[in-house]
């Protein structure tokens, strides 16, 4: 006879109803490779139910899932030689897509390159641009990534010239790849 | 903006749908795995224990008893401090509870600590056991000197592999004080 529903498998099945897509474009933040992402997506949600028993409200849910998302992602790279072994960048250091989604049909090749510039980036800038473009604001970010309002508005700023920077030029022939 | 954050967000994407049962199991499944890795090292170190525990018993000579005792009870030693490190880990809680980048830059802490030390937990303790025992060998056989040399450059390259993995991750952590 199966176990009765607890608080926390009820708050679990709501917050991966609600985050599994969240969850699913953090993973492609982390792994590239199809079914070691699929991994991490698994090792994010049976963390996640962990977790939930020592969830008290202190904080949104959104945050609680997009910290254990993040946390679990940061472990998981870690123990990775291939990740080990690469020379990551921070947002000032990384090329700009070389193209816009404005400016192409292909959303899919747009797509492409902005992971690829996300998968060169150091953990935090990439934790950053990642909650960015989850859109959330700078206060979420903050609280999420445990950073001042200060640091997290130079680092909007920042992600903002990088991705606008190929507005103001054409587009570079061969484009970034990981 | 707007065209970035709505590319992002509107990828296609499967969610990974998991049911309470479902959930419970893979979790308890996980936990197996972790168990039977640390149940790994404990037999490999019951392994070593054994046979030097043995070979102490059953051999005459006085350097490679006391050389194989040592060296069992170094193993012991090793084990105890796997079983005291493995066991500390993060409660599932504070994966949730601790911020993105003090939560990475103390496992990358933790990691760095563990390379750094492994001189004193990891291969110290080995290597009283293991230099009696050989110089008890030795002294029967004296053209078996080079095991030793080689056996004491493998413990050096060993914990200076190590040392230069601690220097790389040191490198990374202070990559995330900046922006603490």
């Amino acid at each position: 006879m199966p176990a009765p529903v607890t608080t926390q498998d009820e708050q679990y099945l709501a917050a991966a109803g609600e985050f599994g897509p969240a969850i699913e474009r953090l993973a492609r933040a982390y792994e590239n490779e199809p079914h070691r992402r699929q991994d991490l997506v698994q090792e994010i949600h049976i963390a996640l139910w962990r977790s939930l028993a020592a969830f008290d409200g202190r904080c949104s849910m959104r945050t609680w899932v997009y910290r254990v998302g993040h946390n679990v992602a940061a472990s998981h790279v870690l123990r990775d030689k291939r990740y080990r072994d690469r020379h990551l960048l921070t947002l000032e250091q990384v090329e700009p897509p070389a193209v816009s989604p404005a400016d192409t049909i292909d959303q899919r090749l747009a797509l492409d390159r902005l992971v690829a510039l996300i998968q060169q980036l150091k953990p935090p800038d990439r934790q950053v641009l990642t909650l960015y473009l989850e859109g959330l604001d700078a206060a979420t970010i903050g609280e999420i990534a445990g950073l001042s309002a200060s640091h997290v508005a130079v680092k909007v700023h920042r992600i903002k010239a990088l991705l606008t920077r190929q507005m103001q030029s054409p587009p570079q022939p061969g484009g970034s790849h990981v | 903006m707007s065209d970035w954050t709505d590319l992002w967000r509107q990828q296609p994407v499967t969610p990974a749908r998991y049911g309470v049962e479902e959930i419970r199991e893979k979790a308890a499944r996980f936990q197996d795995i972790v168990a039977r890795r640390n149940r790994r090292e404990y037999l490999a170190a019951a392994f070593v224990i054994v046979v030097f525990s043995l070979f102490a018993w059953f051999t005459s000579d006085l350097w490679l008893r006391i050389g194989s005792m040592l060296t069992a009870l170094g193993s012991l030693c090793v084990a105890w401090q796997i079983h005291r490190r493995a066991g500390v880990g993060q409660p599932p809680g504070q994966l949730g509870l601790e911020a993105t980048i003090a939560f990475h830059r103390k496992e990358l802490e933790h990691q760095r600590d563990l390379l750094r030390s492994v001189g004193t937990w990891y291969l110290g303790p080995l290597v009283p056991g293991m230099a009696v025992f050989q110089i008890g060998r030795i002294r029967h056989h004296p053209s078996q000197f080079w095991v030793l040399v080689v056996m004491a450059l493998c413990l050096a390259g060993v914990w200076w592999l190590n040392q230069r993995a601690a220097a790389a991750l040191d490198q990374q952590i202070r990559d995330y004080k900046e922006y603490e």
